[in-house]
């Protein structure tokens, strides 16, 4: 018995002496992510008195599932299990299938974003985040993350955590640029969270999968932000919508 | 040029190189192992706010170099898996690298914070529901809902304030969910400020329990418009009152107050006038608070009654009125609004005179011509006192009650004295008839419904159930004298005279009692049950008593007299499917019913018994190709019964030369009825399309077969027939709204069909097609001036397989427009025009030619503008003549009365608003 628990001992000194000296960085990763919206204070804040009458039709969350794969340099980012939502619903509305192509050597984007009806097709250079870095950490799927706080478009607020663990500069949907992969997200003002779910080291096939989506009426981020501005002018529920197009 | 453009650039570039020139070099070491640590992330944020700047890795050796830095203060994050952070400031200088050396990852730094940012919110469409924010809807100072409403894509208001949207007609307008003054949409649209409205909602007009179902009527069916008022238009009071005078007999004047404290609502209104009714349309219980239910409905249908419901109704108004009215309306809630009131109480009078003219001619199958002249005066005085009770009260979160009661309590006095003659183009001369009609009329109404709601624990479980109640009494006195000269080969054959006393009276008590019952079988499919049963009992007495030798109308005219007692009954079950998937959504099931009347001659003593069996197969599917873009199809099939007036041979004799006799022998009719439509909104480009056809067939119709005689006598009687069906097309498109000024739409419709009727035992197919076309273009520049002019052409075309060689097809072409100009010193010009110019056909021989032009003048005052001088000029070019043609290929008529047109008047209104923040 003895014997046994120094012989244990012995093995995971030496593993845990390895992992010190030679720790991983990931960069072939296939990242499951849950995105999760809390639904009624999202109805709550679009109009009171109609989230009175409705709240008792709709969940308080709703969760959508999403996969990033990427190779280090490129990453997709796409829905692979949509969640249960009531037809008509208020949640359909948000843009839940975009498809994001990001090129991190190019510093460049494909963006199939689809909400409301409209199908763009964003090409242009990567979504632009002032980040700033706070001292704070969590765990998500395993890995040790940090906390960053930024503001996209000079008015969205985005937290994220990100780990430097996985070399790719990348996240959920558009959000980038931090110096690790972002494994969390939560944007306030939509009350909507994405979380890593599981971490995969991806194969070949999922890395042949990484292409970017061609259809959608083509269009650059400067063209989307105002056309979307002066179409949700005096409509901020709209904008509420549009929003989540733009991350 | 060139050069210069170049070196430009050149400076460009060599100032930014020399802006960003400053580097870090280091390597980062792990202090314990002595090892380098690849990978580990340098990031350099700004020590001012912590904002990430650029970011690096360190290489195989663990050296890193961060470039193109711009000169200043930093501080520079090294992280690395599972080591400690380090942070530490450092400054960079121009053009030099800064030699940090090898880091140990030992500190630890600096704590920062987070900022969150807060927006507020509001909405546009939700499911079923398509809602605009007004204020994204750009109306001039002072504008009034229905100003709002002309704005709203897919609207249109036409110039007696009638709404239709989606080519439905709304039938109801509701403020803030509640009823406003009952039936007439106009109190709240002309009077009820754009600016203290926050949204206008659109859906159709359906009770809970057909909205559990999920299947609306095919085809048919109304839209409702719920105005949502602002917060802030809650909290204080608003109001106006407006003055009206031409200095001599036309005037007109109008008072709403509404008062807002906490959760309560106080509204007045009244209204004065002699150029409008004051009233928009005809007014039911329905639609003063009551919801519809189609087999309640159906088994009300037999019970007769005298008054007609659209007495008040400014849309019928022939002649000239002279109407008042007045309301008050309370709601209120409490006890953290579980517990809603709502009480209101209206009363109108409206006396008319009028004057009509009419003439018409009908081919008959011998291809000879009847022509008819005929002129007639009256006047009224209709009085109508609503007293309406809302009372809800949510028990807990699960169960709900709500009762409605309206009572209505209405009298009519007429007086009618008429003139006719009737010639045939090769006959000659075939009747002249003279006749006075008298009347009195009072009727009693009341109607309670109870609606109790009950939710369950599981999700989507819920059952309905309604009770109804309703009491109905009728009386109508009236006094015929009619003589009518028959001739044959122009000279005198035979003369009818009448002259009789008709005294009816009728009462009827219904009783309704309906559950709904939803279940939820998994997450996708629900299965709606419903079962009903409805019985009314009623009492029909008419009678018309003839003069006896004292002369007193004391002798009973047995051949237009009828007593009957009725009762009826109907219990009826549906079975609905419900499937409600992403992108799919569909409901079938059928509906079955089995009404009994039992029918008690009171005169003969005999007994009938009518048994009639309904079926009412539904299904509907709509599939939603993206939000916004929708396809949905819908089929109902229901049987239709025959009423008892049409089954009974009762004999009426107020027109002696247009009789009804009844056909005991009427079978049950069915109705198939389909409808399509589809719908696509895209919001950035302001793009609004909208698309919807119905068509429906009817075998066994009820229609009618017409005898004329030699005399021009005519007699009707209801038949069944196959064949008749009809069809229907709308469509709206339109671009460009809310910011833009710019705005087009365009609004087109055909419809057509085939009906059989039968005149002279000649079988007469007619086969109809109408087209129509509006295009709208509008420009608007706020609060300087605006322009919007909407063209139409209409194309009518008919035949007749009694008269196939007769043409009768006509254009019509018209439209309206409407201008608005601020002129200098404030002062607002607007004018509208509405143009409606019909071609001449065959049988009349002048086109209709009808422009009314109107303008307005009025400048405000003060500095709140609360006060409002006008000068109006209606009907500029004095062509508001009341004229109406009907054209049918085998009937026309053409029918001219009184109504208001050219006056000028001198208008003050007064707006009072005080809400907070104002």
């Amino acid at each position: 018995m003895k014997k046994i628990t120094i012989q244990l001992f012995i093995i995971l000194f030496f593993f845990y002496g390895k992992a010190v000296a030679q720790q991983v960085f990931l960069e072939k990763v296939n990242i499951e992510f849950a995105r999760t919206v809390t639904v009624w204070p999202l109805l709550k804040e679009m109009d009171p008195s109609w989230y009175e009458q409705v709240k008792s039709n709709y969940p308080q969350e709703s969760v959508n599932y999403y996969s990033f794969v990427s190779d280090g340099k490129k990453s997709l980012y796409k829905q692979s299990k949509e969640a249960q939502i009531t037809r008509n619903s208020i949640l359909s509305y948000f843009p839940n299938e975009n498809v994001i192509y990001n090129d991190y050597s190019n510093s460049t984007t494909v963006s199939q974003k689809v909400s409301y009806g409209e199908n763009f097709l964003l090409q242009d250079s990567l979504l632009n985040i002032r980040w700033q870095i706070t001292p704070d950490t969590r765990v998500i799927a395993g890995f040790e993350c940090r906390k960053a706080v930024g503001v996209i478009y000079d008015s969205i607020a985005v937290f994220a955590f990100y780990t430097d663990e996985i070399k790719v500069s990348g996240g959920p949907e558009g959000i980038n640029g931090l110096p690790g992969m972002i494994l969390g997200v939560g944007v306030p003002k939509l009350h909507m969270t994405w979380f890593a779910t599981k971490v995969n080291i991806a194969t070949d096939t999922d890395i042949r999968s990484v292409t970017p989506a061609t259809k959608g009426s083509k269009t650059n981020r400067s063209k989307m932000v105002s056309d979307i501005n002066a179409a949700t002018q005096g409509w901020t529920w709209g904008r509420k919508v549009f929003m989540a197009l733009l991350l | 040029m060139k050069k210069l453009v170049s070196v430009l650039c050149f400076c460009c570039f060599a100032i930014a190189a020399f802006a960003q020139n400053a580097s870090i070099k280091g390597s980062v070491k792990d202090t314990l192992e002595k090892k380098n640590l690849p990978d580990a992330v340098i990031s350099i944020l700004s020590s001012k706010d912590s904002i990430l700047i650029k970011y690096t890795r360190a290489d195989a050796q663990g050296n890193f170099e961060i470039n193109k830095l711009t000169a200043g203060q930093y501080v520079m994050l090294i992280t690395y898996p599972k080591f400690a952070d380090f942070a530490d400031k450092i400054t960079v200088t121009e053009e030099k690298v800064l030699e940090i050396g090898t880091i140990p990852l030992t500190q630890k730094s600096l704590l920062l914070n987070e900022v969150i940012v807060r927006a507020n919110m509001a909405v546009r469409i939700k499911g079923d529901t398509t809602e605009f924010t007004a204020d994204s809807f750009k109306v001039k100072e002072g504008a009034t809902v229905e100003d709002l409403l002309r704005q709203v894509p897919g609207m249109q208001v036409n110039s007696k304030g009638e709404i239709t949207t989606q080519g439905k007609r709304v039938d109801k307008v509701l403020v803030d969910g509640e009823e406003f003054f009952g039936d007439d949409p106009t109190i709240a649209t002309q009077n009820l400020k754009a600016r203290t409205v926050d949204k206008v909602q659109v859906y159709d007009t359906k009770s809970e329990q057909d909205q559990m179902k999920g299947i609306g009527s095919a085809g048919q069916g109304s839209k409702t418009i719920n105005i949502k008022l602002k917060a802030s238009a809650k909290r204080g009071y608003f109001g106006n009152a407006t003055a009206a005078t031409n200095f001599d007999k036309l005037e007109h004047a109008k008072l709403m107050f509404n008062k807002f404290k906490g959760n309560q609502k106080i509204s007045v209104y009244a209204t004065r006038s002699n150029i409008t009714t004051g009233i928009l349309q005809g007014s039911d219980q329905r639609k003063l608070g009551i919801e519809s239910d189609i087999e309640y409905d159906e088994l009300n249908g037999y019970v007769s009654t005298y008054n007609s419901s659209s007495d008040f109704s400014d849309w019928n108004l022939r002649g000239l009125p002279d109407a008042y009215t007045a309301g008050a309306l309370y709601s209120d809630k409490w006890n953290e609004e579980k517990q809603k009131l709502n009480l209101y109480y209206l009363y109108n009078r409206l006396g008319t005179k009028n004057t009509t003219t009419t003439i018409s001619q009908t081919l008959l199958p011998d291809k000879t011509i009847n022509y008819s002249n005929s002129r007639s005066t009256t006047s009224g005085l209709v009085q109508r006192h609503v007293m309406n009770g809302k009372y809800e009260w949510k028990i807990d979160s699960f169960a709900s009650i709500k009762y409605v009661g309206v009572g209505t309590y209405s009298t009519k006095n007429s007086y009618s004295d008429s003139y006719s003659e009737s010639k045939n183009d090769v006959r000659g001369l075939l009747n002249i008839n003279q006749r006075t009609n008298d009347q009195e009329a009072t009727k009693k109404q009341l109607d309670n419904v109870v609606t109790y709601n009950q939710l369950f624990r599981k999700q989507g479980r819920r059952l309905v159930a309604t009770l109804r109640l309703g009491l109905t009494e009728d009386k109508q006195d009236g006094k015929l004298i009619s003589s009518t000269e028959f001739y044959r080969n122009n000279t005198s054959d035979s003369l009818d005279l009448i002259d009789q006393l008709k005294v009816n009276t009728g009462n009827a008590v219904s009783g309704g009692f309906k559950a709904t019952y939803n279940e939820p079988l998994n997450k996708l499919w629900n299965l709606v049950t419903e079962y009903s049963y409805n019985q009314s009992s009623s009492t029909s007495h008419r009678n018309s008593y003839n003069k006896d030798n004292n002369a007193k109308y004391t002798k009973l005219d047995t051949l237009f007299s009828n007593n009957f007692d009725l009762k009826a009954s109907s219990n009826s079950g549906t079975v609905v499917a419900r499937y409600i998937g992403k992108k799919i959504s569909a409901a079938f099931g059928t509906g079955v019913s089995a009404i009994q009347l039992d029918l008690n001659n009171l005169d003969s003593l005999k007994k009938t018994k009518y048994n009639f069996f309904g079926i009412t197969p539904q299904t509907q599917l709509s599939y939603t190709i993206k939000p916004q873009n929708t396809v949905s199809f819908t089929y109902r099939g229901n049987t239709v019964q025959p009423n008892l007036s049409q089954l009974q041979p009762l004999r009426n004799n107020d027109n002696p030369l247009n009789l009804y006799v009844g056909n005991p022998d009427l079978k049950v009719g069915f109705r198939h009825s389909l409808s399509m439509s589809y719908n696509n909104y895209k919001p950035l480009s302001g793009r609004y399309f909208y698309n919807g056809l119905s068509v429906s067939f009817s075998p066994n119709a009820i229609t009618n077969r017409s005898s004329i005689d030699s005399f021009g006598k005519t007699v009707n009687m209801p038949v069944n027939v196959n064949g008749n069906r009809n069809w229907n097309a709308y469509g709206y498109w339109s671009n460009g709204q809310g910011e833009k000024k710019l705005i087009h739409g365009i609004d087109y419709g055909a419809s057509g069909g085939r009906n059989i009727n039968y005149l002279n035992g000649k079988e007469n197919t007619n086969n109809y097609t109408n087209f129509y076309i509006y295009y709208g273009i509008s420009y608007n520049v706020i609060d300087k001036w605006n322009i919007s002019i909407s063209p139409m052409a209409q194309r009518n075309l008919s035949k007749s397989s009694l008269n196939p060689g007769v043409n009768n097809n006509y254009w019509t072409f018209g439209g309206y427009g409407n201008v608005y100009v601020m002129l200098p010193l404030k002062l607002e010009l607007s004018s509208d025009i509405e143009a409606n110019l019909q071609q001449k056909t065959k049988a009349f021989t002048n086109p209709v030619r009808i422009t009314v032009w109107n303008a307005e003048l009025k400048k405000k005052l003060f500095k709140d503008k609360s006060l409002e001088l006008g000068i109006i000029a209606h009907d500029i070019l004095n062509q508001n003549k009341g004229l109406t043609r009907t054209i049918n290929t085998n009937f026309m008529s053409e029918e001219r009365f009184d109504r208001i047109s050219r006056y000028f008047m001198f208008r003050v209104v007064w707006n009072v608003t005080k809400m907070p923040g104002n």
